[in-house]
């Protein structure tokens, strides 16, 4: 009995969470579907707002823009940062300590001092604020997630099955391509998963370095709130997140994940 | 391999850091004390100083300060019993459960605002079932603006730390004759403080310094962040750097710097740098 009303307990407290996370997303889903214009009134069920999304061309075009930074930034902090956990897996203890205090840093300042300081060293060294600018400002910040998705990997290889694999007269690179990537792509596939998010979810450090011109969906939205945002933008976001919810329930249950760790 | 060729290997990765985060952050500093003016270059501590002795800065950063401190607290209250309960939930309902703590996360942040911002608003949802009454504009809305957007990134580096714990130290501690009480007090508080300390650092920082969560749910207000964006925004494109904006962020930096380096203290596990957010 005890056991029972302990449990009711514990998924009472989870769902009452989840309603606070859900509400305002499951509002806006809804509001999407409005025949109104606002959302001061549910007139009834349409497909209107997202028919009209194909005149909303800054948004669309916002949209394009984010997608092609995040995957940019996503691709190439993947490398560098890969790089970066090889270089630090081999250095002594304090040079590793003190590598890894300033490859952290943009992970955890505050967003809008990284978004200035890149702002103002753009400024200073005379580049344009732009698509330029905003990439090298993301894969900056997403460079440090990688590295610390990769170094535990790195530090879990074991070095007898290389060396195994060179006794049996592999080359260096064969070696490395078949022995030691297999042990560290999960974690370089997380890694860049997470770069991709971040790019997709940032606002702050896109808002400082983008400039005027080059603009991406969340410095979109931000610059609608000054007026009445259309329902449009419902219907933009509902389309984002049901992607979204796709790509994760088929990250998170598929077949092959031998181990769950988030 | 040679000395020699190592260090070369790991030369493009200090001129990559040094580049992109370690001199941009000295600009902040470099604009805080020089003026560049089409005339010539000038060094002051003029800027500085006014930022100090500001009244309305000084408030504008106490204020900060207090909305953070707060969301903050209301995060861990709600925040700390979530990541122990989804780590008694069976396998499934937890990589389920977890995936939806994640979820929101994937949203962009502005979208997140703007939804919590339309159930509070005047024609929100939640204004209509309080007979009308607003929040958007009280303090109470930043707060839940800011507890709606950072909940998850405490939750789950808690959630991680927990996970970890060892089930035979919690058996140990029963077999010993502990109560449930005396098991979460001993065993699981104890064993989950790297993943609060960092839970708290991803809530603080950007609480204290967020210019975008004030300016949608209650723009009467000025905090820091805003006062920043503004001296940037109001200054910056035509006729050059705000030098009093240059200061501002630069007393940003620091309380900034001396938030991680408190948290570092606290936190020696570097690991856990990330938060416990990997995927």
């Amino acid at each position: 009995m005890k056991n029972k009303l302990s449990n009711f307990f514990k998924v009472a407290y989870i769902a009452l969470i989840m309603v606070f996370l859900y509400a305002p997303i499951v509002v806006l889903i809804l509001f999407s579907f409005n025949a109104g214009s606002t959302r001061a009134r549910f007139t009834g069920l349409s497909l209107v707002h997202y028919s009209e999304l194909s005149a909303q061309t800054d948004l669309l075009n916002a949209l394009k823009n984010t997608l092609i930074v995040a995957l940019i930034a996503s691709v190439v902090a993947t490398l560098i940062g890969t790089y970066a956990a090889f270089v630090i897996a081999r250095l002594s203890p304090f040079k590793k300590n003190a590598v890894l205090k300033s490859l952290n840093i943009p992970m955890l300042n505050a967003d809008i001092v990284t978004g200035i300081s890149l702002m103002l060293f753009f400024v200073f060294i005379s580049i344009k604020l732009g698509f330029v600018t905003l990439l090298i400002a993301h894969i900056m910040f997403n460079v440090p997630y990688v590295t610390m998705s990769v170094l535990p990997k790195i530090r879990q290889l074991n070095k007898s099955t290389y060396e195994a694999a060179l006794d049996l007269g592999a080359s260096p690179a064969m070696a490395f391509r078949k022995v030691v990537v297999p042990e560290i792509l999960p974690g370089v596939i997380s890694g860049a998963l997470m770069a991709f998010t971040l790019s997709l979810d940032d606002f702050i450090i896109s808002y400082f370095t983008s400039g005027s011109d080059f603009m991406t969906l969340s410095v979109c939205i931000n610059s609608m709130t000054k007026k009445t945002i259309p329902l449009a933008v419902n219907a933009l976001s509902t389309i984002l997140f049901v992607a979204v919810f796709v790509i994760l329930l088929i990250i998170n249950f598929r077949p092959d994940r031998k181990k769950k760790q988030a | 391999m040679t000395r020699a060729t190592k260090i070369l290997k790991n030369i493009p990765l200090y001129v990559w850091i040094l580049m992109f985060t370690i001199v941009p952050l000295l600009m902040i500093l470099v604009y805080a004390v020089f003026e560049f003016r089409p005339d010539g270059v000038r060094f002051t501590l003029e800027h500085l100083k006014n930022v100090v002795t500001n009244g309305d800065y000084i408030r504008a950063l106490l204020v900060s300060l207090n909305y953070a401190f707060i969301s903050t607290v209301v995060c861990l209250v709600l925040g700390f019993p979530l990541a122990y309960l989804l780590t008694r939930l069976g396998e499934r309902m937890r990589s389920f459960v977890s995936m939806l703590l994640l979820l929101p996360m994937w949203m962009n942040f502005i979208i997140r605002t703007y939804a919590m911002l339309s159930l509070i608003d005047e024609q929100g949802i939640v204004t209509k079932l309080m007979g009308g009454f607003m929040l958007k504009g009280t303090d109470a809305a930043i707060i839940i603006g800011m507890v709606y957007n950072y909940l998850p990134f405490l939750v789950l580096p808690i959630y991680t730390s927990m996970l970890k714990i060892d089930r035979s130290l919690v058996e140990a501690a029963q077999d010993l004759g502990g109560n449930a009480f005396h098991v979460f007090k001993g065993v699981i508080i104890p064993l989950s403080l790297p993943g609060v300390v960092s839970g708290i650092t991803m809530v603080f920082v950007p609480c204290v310094t967020t210019f975008v969560i004030p300016q949608l749910m209650n723009n009467n207000v000025w905090t820091i962040g805003k006062l920043i964006e503004y001296k940037f925004n109001s200054g910056a494109s035509s006729t050059g750097v705000d030098p009093e904006g240059g200061a501002l962020s630069f007393i940003l930096m620091i309380l900034v710097f001396i938030c991680m380096s408190v948290f570092n203290l606290i936190d020696k596990d570097e690991e856990n740098a990330a938060g416990g957010l990997t995927l």
